[in-house]
């Protein structure tokens, strides 16, 4: 078993340095295919032509914060400023600029890509645990060819939040509390889908609990203690944010901020909705804004997903799904749609689900990693991927 | 064994051999031009000597990665004009000149209907700009109802590879108490700070203005290092001059 789980662990790292390694080639050969073809962007000049390809986008926002830390407090409304951003992720590149001197955005690389690669098979081992092998590998390739997987590699959280993710679901499997609250509060200091990831991490551990003959009690108590670790993390954020900057809802500012109009959590399902129909009415749904739309496919796909999981009563990992899905609606824009269903992992899982045979997988990972390819050199080109 | 002898001298050899820095260097720590070119700052170089010189001008930031080096040929007892390859303002840029044979360059700012005296522009020695523990002083900044001032964290296009840097904003008024007090992040492009009365929130006196260059971020010592340079205009006339700036070089104990 042991043997077993080895082999199943080195096969997931093999296969993430393989996409990473194909990953890095598109990428680099991206910026060869029609290099004259770019969209507009406001990076300044030093940053634009340093980066790698691989750093687009809100790259810039991590990059700030870990050359310069926060910035000052922003002067009027509507002012985009970084406290937007988690710090776990742009101090683990300020980390590795300090000890190494390699640049900025490279470290942002390195950091994703480390941590992607060490969190395939804590992934594939915690699929293995409940659905078998089969699924864990068709899991890991799908996760890996999904179109907008290259966010794994990129100068952005995802991959940091998986590795936490997996680590903390891993360490509530084989009765390691302490690994579990150290995983859940860093999660929280990275993105603000950690708050999504809470009922998953309380639900799960209930179980475990219950199914290891803890009483209600008990199991609650453990649940609670490990549940309530991405919202403490959160919480340090903010506390933070009280400390340097005399107002702990910065962040929560900071994101009002980065809305195009006035807005709250209450309405942002009506405006999507309100996107949707002009989209629809004008006849233009592909034409308007094609990178929108796919995003709302992603969000429909997830959310059949979910569906698909709470079928079989996988209601744990269906609700972490649903409330992904939730807090980008209640954004008010489908906008990074396909990059938020990133770490809703379980729901790879579902679709790997639809590969019944080898030849279904191969044509379920051959289209979607074309489709990445795609997305790819519109990131490098600084087209909207999300 | 023999083999490996050659080998290991060439190699020696070539790690001898390296190119040594060109002779001739100079910074000029700001080139301006407005939008519409209302006001721009006319950069001259001049051969005074009996032999061509070749001068490479490096701009940072340019407007276009392709106009960020440019070979200036310049032959005996002649003079030319720098084109100002620059993003408008708000963007300030750096020039930094480097020839094998001397030169020297002349700027002046100046303002297109010509009714304002030019501003003469300071060129600096490489040997003067600020390296890791030098503390620069610039001052007295004031903002009235008839002047206002401002200052501007620069470097040449040498330590493009090296920031950023880290440096230490000590603000202090004329009887010398601190207003403000910071060890920030200098980044890849030079820091303007237009109004440092509200960047820095402080109370509207006049201050001093100490900055220490702490070190590279990404632990690489800086080819030249960095120069700080305040700027007072006059609200009425819109005439400017600049004001002077101090560099105490970090004291090295002995042991």
């Amino acid at each position: 078993m042991a043997q077993g789980g080895r082999s199943l662990s080195r096969w997931a790292v093999t296969a993430g340095l393989v996409w990473l390694a194909a990953l890095w080639a598109v990428a680099l050969a991206s910026t060869r295919i029609a290099p004259w073809l770019k969209g507009p962007h406001a990076w300044p000049y030093d940053l634009a032509q340093r980066v790698t390809p691989l750093a687009r986008w809100d790259s810039g926002w991590y990059v700030s914060i870990a050359e310069a830390g926060y910035q000052g407090v922003p002067w009027w409304p509507a002012e985009e400023t970084n406290h937007a951003f988690f710090p776990l992720y742009p101090l683990l590149m300020r980390l590795l600029v300090r000890t190494t001197g390699v640049e900025t955005t490279l470290a942002g690389n390195i950091v994703s890509a480390l941590c992607t690669v060490a969190a395939l098979p804590f992934f594939a081992a915690w699929v293995e645990r409940r659905w078998g092998r089969w699924r864990a590998k068709c899991a890991v390739l799908l996760m890996l060819a999904f179109p907008t997987a290259f966010f794994f590699g990129a100068v952005y959280t995802e991959g940091l939040f998986l590795l936490l993710a997996m680590l903390a679901l891993t360490a509530i499997d084989l009765e390691k509390p302490r690994l579990a609250i150290l995983s859940g509060v860093l999660a929280g200091l990275t993105r603000i889908t950690s708050m999504a990831i809470a009922p998953l991490l309380f639900l799960l551990a209930y179980q475990k609990r219950r199914s290891d003959g803890a009483s209600v009690s008990q199991a609650l108590k453990r649940a609670a203690l490990v549940g309530l670790t991405p919202v403490l993390g959160f919480a340090l954020f903010c506390l933070y944010f009280q400390w340097k900057f005399g107002d702990p809802f910065l962040f929560v500012r900071s994101q009002h901020s980065w809305a195009k109009e006035d807005k709250s959590i209450l309405t942002g399902p009506r405006l999507i909705l309100r996107d949707v129909k002009r989209d629809i009415k004008s006849g233009k749904v592909l034409r308007n804004s094609p990178a929108r739309t796919l995003e709302g496919v992603y969000l429909l796909l997830f959310g059949g997903l979910a569906a698909a999981l709470a079928a079989k009563r996988r209601w744990a990992e269906s609700l972490y799904i649903a409330g992904i899905l939730g807090m980008v609606v209640l954004t008010g824009t489908l906008e990074s749609s396909g990059r938020y269903v990133l770490p809703a992992f379980p729901g790879f899982v579902a679709l790997a689900g639809l590969a019944r045979d080898r030849a279904h997988l191969k044509a379920l990972v051959g289209v979607s990693a074309a489709l990445q390819a795609c997305y790819v050199w519109a990131f490098v080109h600084w087209f909207w991927a999300g | 064994m023999m083999k490996r002898a050659l080998l290991l001298a060439l190699l020696i050899g070539c790690g001898c051999a390296r190119k040594g820095p060109p002779p001739h260097e100079a910074f000029l720590p700001v080139v301006v031009r407005t939008e519409h070119g209302r006001w721009a700052t006319r950069v001259e170089l001049r051969n005074p000597g009996d032999q061509p010189a070749l001068v490479r001008v490096h701009r940072w930031p340019p407007d276009d990665p392709a106009h960020e080096t440019e070979e200036i040929a310049l032959p005996p007892a002649s003079h030319r004009t720098v084109p100002a390859w620059i993003p408008p303002f708000p963007s300030v840029s750096s020039y930094y000149f480097e020839s094998t044979r001397p030169f020297e360059v002349g700027a002046l700012v100046t303002h297109r209907a010509g009714q304002l005296p030019p501003l003469p522009v300071p060129v600096l020695p490489m040997s003067a700009l600020a390296r890791p523990g030098d503390k620069l002083f610039v001052g007295p900044f004031l903002k009235s109802e008839t002047e206002r001032s401002h200052f501007c964290i620069t470097f040449p296009w040498t330590e493009r590879q090296s920031v950023p840097y880290r440096v230490e904003l000590v603000i202090r008024d004329v009887q010398g108490t601190v207003l403000h007090h910071t060890v920030q992040a200098l980044r890849g492009l030079p820091t303007l700070v237009e109004d440092p009365w509200r960047t820095y929130r402080l109370p509207p006196r006049r201050f001093e203005l100490e900055v220490t260059l702490l070190g590279g971020l990404r632990g690489r010592e800086p080819a030249h290092g960095i120069w700080v340079y305040g700027i007072v205009q006059d609200r009425k006339t819109f005439g400017s001059w600049f004001l002077p700036t101090r560099v105490v070089r970090k004291v090295i104990e002995r042991p």
